[in-house]
């Protein structure tokens, strides 16, 4: 079996890779598929966890379950702006979004 | 499991009357709609009732999941206080200026849902399930009014930092649920207290919790999404996000820290106490350099979210008693002034500081309660936030933090200077018309009553402070 | 009783505000006020028990639990003629504001709400109400200084705005520090069990307190907001400001300062008596460069202010009554400088002295009074200020000889200039430019004959008041004697 040490790498890598995307990208777009990242490397954290360390309590997967459920309808909400913003503007870049200064 | 269903009443009243607003919106014609704002107050007021029937328990649900304590109905009362005010205050705005009410009522319905059972979560998943029906909310609410492009760009905003704060949160809670096994609220507790040495992936995990609330509440260095969102949304839903947003986040964060990370306080309060510093200084002196009023109240708020960090810092009853107490009577007094803005705003549509410029000629009733509001910020005597700020600073003090607590009362100052611009706007400038500005019935008993409430937090404390004792009390402390 | 008299004023500009139908009914209802409060404030002072050293009329409950804080109001000898004193005056204020044309509603809601204020100083025996009450008056004072005032008067305002501001922060601080080492606002215990302090030494707490006081008193060199805000304010403002909010520095240094740190007071008494001593003759000097007649009063003011103090610092039973007397007379005396220079602006649209001249055989009425005030301040027998004044040099001279007759010399200058203005502005020749302006009118002429009352009442039998401030004193010396010995 794998060691817990590299799942937790992995999970670590793909926090700090969703992290430079949103700091990074323009794109709103771009920048929620980051932060999904960041929520996958969350997911991967507490199934990890469960499995390595306490299988018999389901916490943390029923945690991940939450999240990605909680995550599909931030999403959803988020791009229904996104596209509300790009029938104005008809842009989705960020740093064009500044009527007020960030 | 047994579970008494009993408990979840208010909670089940509210969900009910969310759903029954949007339903009702579905049948009314277009001519009916300001029924909507009663239906959803009286929502509001049925479910003030029905925490009464639960008032006094102390019950753990699921193990610990869902509390109903003290706390919890303190805060519950408090916040369906805030929104019915908050159905009062929108409602002339909402007719006037956003399409479709139904939903704005019922999603704000789902947003005190949120709330509530978020002062009654003892567990990190249910804390953040409710967190983030709530932030949904908010987002919805931030950019309700798509037609004004600023709304849409403060939604925009708003929606990317919060998820962005939330996968913070969420990895950090998912290294504290690594390294001590457990989600519950006292689970972390006991794991904590039994290691001599706490785990640096606890600490990891604990600094990330930190960054992504700082979020929430605008501490500083994780505010600058604020004021953009401040003053794009709708204004009473600025409102909302300055005081029911920052008070129900701080319940959260108060029972977080003393509940589960009361044994590692050595820790992070310096942490906190640091970001409270940060929060108090730039808050402030920022906000001087204004010319929005929202935007001005929005720097103030994040100074404001500076003093409520104090109280989490400081951790002891006194601290506990004092921050409930300072969001109570901030809660009042930036409602009061947003009450007045807001109904400025439907009468003139005018926003800039200057605008006010001899509104005490044009509307004296209004320029006294934003003035005496304004006042109550700034932490005056008489008004409800030198009693509060008093409280809370002395506490802080008797934990031995006077050099925060001198930051403090140094920020309350300068924040004196910036009310004071607009004080004097209202009463010495010269105002572009003369005009009298005619308040509806219900504006002025909004008004009137907000008012009443910042003068008698500040005058007769007693009574709630005891409330404030009887919920804090539930609390453990660290020795 | 104590809480009908501090909030009556307030309730009843707040209905005023609400009820009011006309400028007319505002202004007789502001007055229905003053007068109740006036006469409510007599029968405290008249029914005050001297032979009893502790408060009366006591009304405490507690406030603030958790911190120990309580509403806590009470009177004694020293406070109950200062109650008077704020009562009468502010009777005279509503009445020379008479003719007060723009925004009528608002002037006199603030005025009344400063009288609360005020009058809650006088009377607060907790650390923290006092503080309250303290900055109660703050808004209005501001408001009415720069909505109603003249000249630069936002600047004025703003200045007194950060003076007091800061200087009561500093207060605060203090306050604070002190209920950290004892653990109560109560200022009765905080006298009769004197807390070590912990955090700071006790010169530290006396100072800051002290600084807070001698910003308001004012004491050189922290006195330049006062010949601003003086200068500008309305005429009821200036009479109050001149007239009682000076005496709540004063009284703060009694009540407070000297009453819980009986020690420091002795230690650093030369400091204080060096400081009294400039101020009387820095206000005395400056008196002489000004062309302007209410700013000519300001500077007197200090210089006055500046013999308080000296009798403060003397730390005898004659001196400080003789204090706590000059507190009182020169309230009445300064209030009445300022309503005639009020009169005269109004009359004759200028306070430029040289400008002014002559009026004398226009305003006979008007002359009187300001001979009457001018020569009770600078201390003709007869008249409240030579009371005060003597006691202050009795109890001083033994123990400050030379300070004490520097501080004379000062006397001297005032009688000077007093005699002075009053030839430049009144006497001379009668300019043909204020032929027209009439003598005071009756509403006018009320508040004068009032004062005039004042000053020669307890010119004449003086033990009317000096006996109230004796016993009021009394427990005060009692504790200098102890700290002494």
């Amino acid at each position: 079996m794998i060691e817990l040490e590299y799942v937790l790498f992995l999970s670590a890598v793909l926090f700090s890779l969703g992290l430079f995307g949103v700091l990074a990208r323009r794109n709103a777009v771009m920048i929620l598929l980051a932060i999904e990242l960041m929520l996958n490397a969350v997911n991967i954290n507490l199934v990890a966890f469960t499995v390595y360390l306490s299988p018999d309590l389901l916490v943390g997967i029923i945690f991940a379950i939450f999240i990605i459920t909680v995550a599909a309808a931030e999403l959803a909400l988020a791009l229904a702006i996104v596209l509300r913003l790009y029938r104005t503007r008809s842009s989705v870049n960020v740093d064009e979004v500044n009527l007020m200064r960030w | 499991m047994n579970v008494d269903f009993a408990l979840f009443i208010p909670e089940f009243v509210m969900a009910g009357m969310a759903l029954v607003v949007l339903t009702v919106d579905l049948f009314l014609p277009q001519d009916r709609k300001h029924w909507l704002p009663y239906i959803a107050l009286v929502g509001i007021l049925g479910t003030m009732g029905s925490v009464f029937t639960i008032a006094g328990k102390s019950e753990e649900l699921y193990g610990g999941l869902f509390l109903v304590d003290n706390f919890a109905v303190f805060f519950k009362v408090f916040l369906l206080a805030v929104g019915a005010f908050m159905v009062l205050a929108s409602a002339e705005y909402v007719k006037k200026n956003l399409t479709r009410p139904g939903e704005f009522y019922g999603i704000l319905l789902f947003s005190i849902l949120a709330m509530m059972t978020m002062t009654a979560a003892g567990e990190l998943l249910t804390a953040y399930i409710s967190l983030e029906l709530f932030s949904f909310s908010l987002y919805i609410l931030a950019s309700y009014a798509i037609h004004r492009p600023k709304s849409v760009e403060a939604g925009l905003k708003y929606i990317l930092v919060g998820a962005f704060s939330s996968a913070i949160l969420l990895y950090g809670l998912s290294l504290i649920y690594g390294s001590l096994g457990t989600t519950t609220f006292s689970g972390i507790a006991d794991a904590l207290a039994g290691n001599d040495d706490i785990p640096v992936a606890f600490l990891a995990g604990l600094v990330l919790v930190v960054v992504g609330f700082g979020f929430k509440i605008t501490a500083v260095p994780f505010h600058m999404w604020a004021p953009d969102v401040y003053e794009g949304a709708p204004t009473p839903v600025t409102a909302y996000l300055a005081v029911a947003s920052k008070a129900v986040s701080f319940a959260l964060l108060l029972r977080l820290f003393a509940m589960a990370f009361g044994p590692a306080m050595d820790e992070w309060r310096p942490i906190i106490a640091g970001l409270a510093a940060a929060t108090i200084v730039l808050g402030n002196l920022v906000a001087m350099a204004q010319h929005n009023i929202k935007r001005m109240l929005a720097y103030s708020s994040i100074g404001q979210a500076g003093y409520l960090l104090m109280g989490i810092a400081a951790l002891s009853p006194l601290a506990s008693n004092g921050l409930l107490f300072h969001i109570v009577g901030y809660s009042a007094a930036n409602f009061a002034a947003f009450a007045c803005i807001i109904a400025y705003e439907n009468l003139t549509g005018k926003e800039e500081i200057s605008d006010y410029a001899g509104l005490s000629r044009r509307q004296p009733f209004m320029a006294l309660v934003l003035s005496g509001a304004l006042f109550s910020l700034a932490g005056l005597p008489v008004f409800a936030g030198f009693a509060t700020k008093f409280y809370l600073f002395a506490a802080v003090g008797n934990e031995g933090l006077l050099w925060l607590v001198i930051v403090a009362v140094a920020g309350s100052l300068v924040s004196l200077y910036y009310y004071l611009m607009v004080i004097k706007q209202i009463y010495l400038g010269e105002p572009e018309e003369d005009e009298p500005l005619r308040l509806s019935v219900s504006t002025v008993g909004l008004l009137g009553a907000l008012g009443a409430a910042v003068v008698i937090f500040g005058v007769y404390p007693g009574p709630l402070i005891n409330l404030i004792e009887k919920a804090t009390a539930v609390l453990p402390m660290p020795v | 009783m104590l809480t009908a008299i501090v909030f009556l004023p307030a309730v009843g500009a707040i209905l005023m505000a609400l009820l009011a139908r006309s400028d007319r009914q505002v202004r007789f209802l502001s007055l229905l006020i003053t007068l109740s409060v006036l006469v409510l404030a007599l029968v405290v002072w008249a029914t005050i028990d001297l032979d009893d050293p502790n408060p009366q009329w006591v009304q405490r409950y507690q406030w603030i639990s958790a911190f120990d804080v309580q509403y806590f109001l009470g009177v004694d000898g020293l406070s109950a003629p200062l109650l008077g004193l704020t009562g009468l005056l502010g009777v005279a204020a509503v009445l020379i504001s008479w003719g007060i044309k723009h925004r009528t509603r608002e002037f006199f809601f603030w005025l009344l709400i400063l009288q609360t204020g005020i009058t809650g100083v006088f009377v607060s025996l907790d650390l923290l109400l006092f503080f309250m009450f303290w900055e109660v008056e703050l808004i209005p004072m501001f408001l009415l200084i720069s909505i109603w005032g003249s000249g630069r008067r936002e600047y004025s305002a703003m200045k007194f705005l950060l003076y007091t501001m800061l200087s009561s922060a500093l207060m605060l601080a203090g306050m604070l520090v002190l209920y950290f080492s004892a653990g109560t606002f109560d200022m009765i215990a905080l006298r009769d069990a004197p807390p070590s302090i912990a955090l700071i030494t006790a010169p530290g707490v006396f100072f800051l307190l002290l600084a807070a006081f001698a910003v308001k008193l004012p004491v050189w060199p922290f006195h330049t907001w006062l010949p601003d805000a003086h200068t500008d304010a309305p005429t009821a403002a200036s009479v109050m400001l001149a007239g009682v909010m000076l005496k709540m520095g004063a009284y703060g240094i009694f009540r407070i300062c000297i009453s819980l740190f009986p020690e420091v007071a002795r230690d650093y008494s030369d400091l204080l008596v060096t400081l009294a001593v400039v101020s009387v003759l820095y206000g005395a000097v400056m008196v002489f460069r000004q062309h302007d007649l209410k700013r000519l009063i300001a500077y007197s003011s200090i210089s006055h202010m500046g013999f308080v103090l000296l009798g403060i610092a003397s730390l005898g039973q004659v001196g400080m009554t003789g204090a706590a007397m000059q507190m009182f007379a020169h309230g009445t005396i300064t209030a009445m400088l300022f309503m005639v220079a009020g009169l005269v602006y109004e009359k004759a649209h200028t306070r430029h002295i040289p400008d002014l001249g002559g009026l004398a055989s226009r305003m006979p009425l008007l002359t009187i009074a300001f001979m009457i005030a001018g020569l009770a301040a600078l201390g003709l027998p007869s008249m409240s200020g030579f009371v005060a004044e003597i006691l202050i040099f009795l109890g001083s001279f033994g123990v400050y000889r030379e300070a004490t007759i520097l501080a004379m010399f000062g006397l001297v200058l005032s009688a000077g200039y007093i005699l002075w203005t009053a030839q430049r502005v009144f006497f001379g020749p009668e300019k043909p430019r204020f032929a027209a302006i009439g003598d005071v009118t009756l509403v006018e002429a009320a508040p004068l004959a009032g004062m005039i009352a004042a000053i020669m009442v307890v010119g004449i039998y003086p033990s009317f008041v000096t006996d109230f401030f004796d016993a009021g004193l009394a427990p005060i010396v009692d504790l200098l004697g102890a700290a002494g010995g």
